[in-house]
């Protein structure tokens, strides 16, 4: 038994930091650096970290964050907004990377964003951290763009 | 990656809303929501595909310094995380916040809980992606 499968092209990118960041609570991630194995539809604002997605496309993008916290007794959270500052929440398929000290807790250490109708642009916000803290370099962003 | 007729895209999601507690041995996390796939029983259900998987789970309360998370599929393909409580004694580190698996045809995917005593954990969120790449 056989059946249709109708195949896609499919380009990984990489979003990076050129150079260690700090931040505070309310901060965005500065992403200035783009890399992939192809041509692809995905810009960075390296003034603002803004990510420019191609909304004719469908992506899942994974943000692996590394944080130097300024105090080790407080957790860290991290979520995508949209170009307004709103929280995309997980119904529209942003999921955030949250870590609680004290709290007997496992962590989500990455933030996905999955859509197939992605909005544009998006950032990585720091939602709460000690301030100051720094934002290492392996921070970054992998993303799967999707032309189906 | 491809995805079938009868689909709109090789991506697929889902998640839990909200909070399970008392999670015990061999019990599946919940997941009530998904995009591109359906749910049965709380298990991701993708037919005539051979899909990869990544998922995550945030718990609190845990009562054991580990805890252990399993991909299961009735395709019997089973692929084990591990996520490691914060905790105050400072030693534990996290070793395997992930889980991820390769999981063939007809296959409907759960995430199971492997930890021998943590009825008192809290799942506050469950999450799966996944991409069909047959």
């Amino acid at each position: 038994m056989s059946y249709l499968r109708i195949p896609v092209p499919l380009t990984m990118i990489e979003v990076s930091l050129s150079s260690a960041a700090t931040v505070s609570t309310g901060s965005m991630v500065p992403f200035d650096t783009v890399r992939a194995t192809g041509s692809h539809g995905v810009t960075v604002n390296s003034s603002t970290g803004e990510v420019t997605l191609d909304t004719s496309k469908q992506y899942y993008i994974q943000a692996s964050v590394d944080v130097s916290r300024s105090s080790t007794t407080t957790g860290f959270r991290f979520a995508w907004v949209d170009s307004t500052g709103t929280e995309i929440g997980v119904a529209s398929g942003g999921y955030d990377a949250q870590w609680d000290y004290n709290n007997n807790s496992t962590a989500t250490y990455t933030a996905v964003y999955q859509s197939t109708t992605p909005v544009s642009p998006i950032r990585l916000k720091v939602d709460s951290i000690s301030a100051s803290s720094t934002l290492n370099l392996a921070t970054k962003l992998f993303i799967l763009e999707v032309t189906a | 990656m491809s995805y079938g007729l009868n689909e709109t895209s090789p991506l697929f999601r889902a998640h839990n809303t909200a909070t399970q507690t008392g999670v015990g041995l061999n019990a599946l996390f919940n997941i009530n929501q998904s995009e591109g796939c359906e749910i049965d029983s709380n298990e991701v259900v993708v037919q005539n595909d051979r899909v990869f998987v990544y998922g995550e789970l945030k718990a609190t309360n845990i009562t054991l310094l580990s805890f252990d998370i399993e991909f299961s599929s009735n395709d019997s393909n089973n692929s084990q995380g591990w996520q490691v409580a914060n905790n105050l004694n400072l030693w534990h580190m996290i070793g395997d916040d992930g889980i991820y698996a390769v999981a063939t045809s007809n296959t409907g995917i759960a995430m199971r809980q492997k930890s021998t005593a943590s009825g008192a954990s809290s799942a506050e969120e469950t999450r799966i992606f996944g991409v069909r790449t047959l």
